[in-house]
């Protein structure tokens, strides 16, 4: 991870303009173009159960970092429950990361995985 | 121990005995006794090396958590100073306290589970075969999460 900033002021065109002005301009290396194609593409957030964490909790955090409607929440957290993991949320890997952040915040076990 | 929620949404808790406080003063003990990993690199033993978890979030979260379990010291530590009587007291946990508290709770039981390895739905007649210091743990344990219980019914959004 490079560099966290707020959820919500992830700006992936910045990086794109960042990206093409340096490709235009030559100076882009083949290390970084590898570390970009490598955190490109979709990437899931994933919730692994736990002995101690209470499911109203596990709810709750669901609602507060995500957004997600009650409903939807308590859904997430029995296919936690149930299955031991679930995946909770898909998209870039900025705000992924912020989002493990926040769930690790809350002491939930939370982790990163590339899409297939 | 009597625990009260408050009209503020907050809770009120009640110390009657010298035992209550020794509990109370526990859970930061508890929650600093998970074994030689800390909570936040636990948590991170997931994520990929190129992420720089260890670098970047692992100590801010180590502050985080450190934090939690301050304000639940000062708080038991400030009641136990203005209390008359050495085996009595009270104090509240304001609303905007309760997530710290709600963490601190989390911390000392993460921690337990991990060291003693209580397990989900631990039956009362195993808890009696445990040897002395795993009872202890497993009963504090228990106490943990019905304060938790208790501030996630009352207290916390």
């Amino acid at each position: 991870m490079r560099k966290r900033r707020a959820l919500g002021s992830v700006h992936l065109s910045e990086l794109s303009v960042t990206i093409t002005s340096k490709i235009r301009a030559g100076t882009i290396t083949e290390k970084e173009e590898k570390a970009s194609t490598e955190l490109a593409g979709t990437w899931n957030v994933l919730v692994f159960d736990d002995p101690v964490n209470l499911m109203e909790y596990v709810t709750k955090v669901f609602q507060k970092v995500f957004g997600y409607p009650r409903e939807r929440a308590e859904d997430l957290m029995m296919t936690v429950h149930i299955a031991g993991k679930a995946l909770v949320w898909s998209g870039a890997r900025e705000p992924a990361e912020l989002y493990v952040q926040q769930l690790h915040s809350y002491q939930l076990h939370a982790s990163l995985e590339k899409a297939q | 121990m009597k625990v009260m929620p408050t009209l503020e949404k907050g809770l009120r808790i009640e110390v009657e005995t010298a035992t209550d406080w020794l509990v109370l003063e526990q859970i930061a003990t508890d929650a600093l006794e998970g074994g030689i990993e800390t909570l936040p690199t636990r948590l991170s033993a997931l994520m990929d090396e190129e992420s720089e978890w260890d670098e970047i979030v692992v100590p801010e979260l180590e502050d985080f958590f450190t934090g939690q379990l301050r304000v639940v010291r000062d708080t038991i530590h400030a009641a136990q100073q203005e209390s008359t009587d050495p085996a009595e007291g009270m104090f509240l946990i304001m609303r905007a306290e309760g997530a710290q508290w709600y963490g601190a709770l989390n911390q000392a039981r993460l921690a337990l589970e991990t060291h003693y390895r209580f397990g989900p739905g631990e039956e009362v007649n195993e808890v009696e075969s445990f040897p002395p210091p795993k009872r202890s743990a497993f009963i504090r344990s228990q106490l943990y999460c019905a304060l938790q219980s208790v501030l996630l019914e009352h207290v916390l959004d």
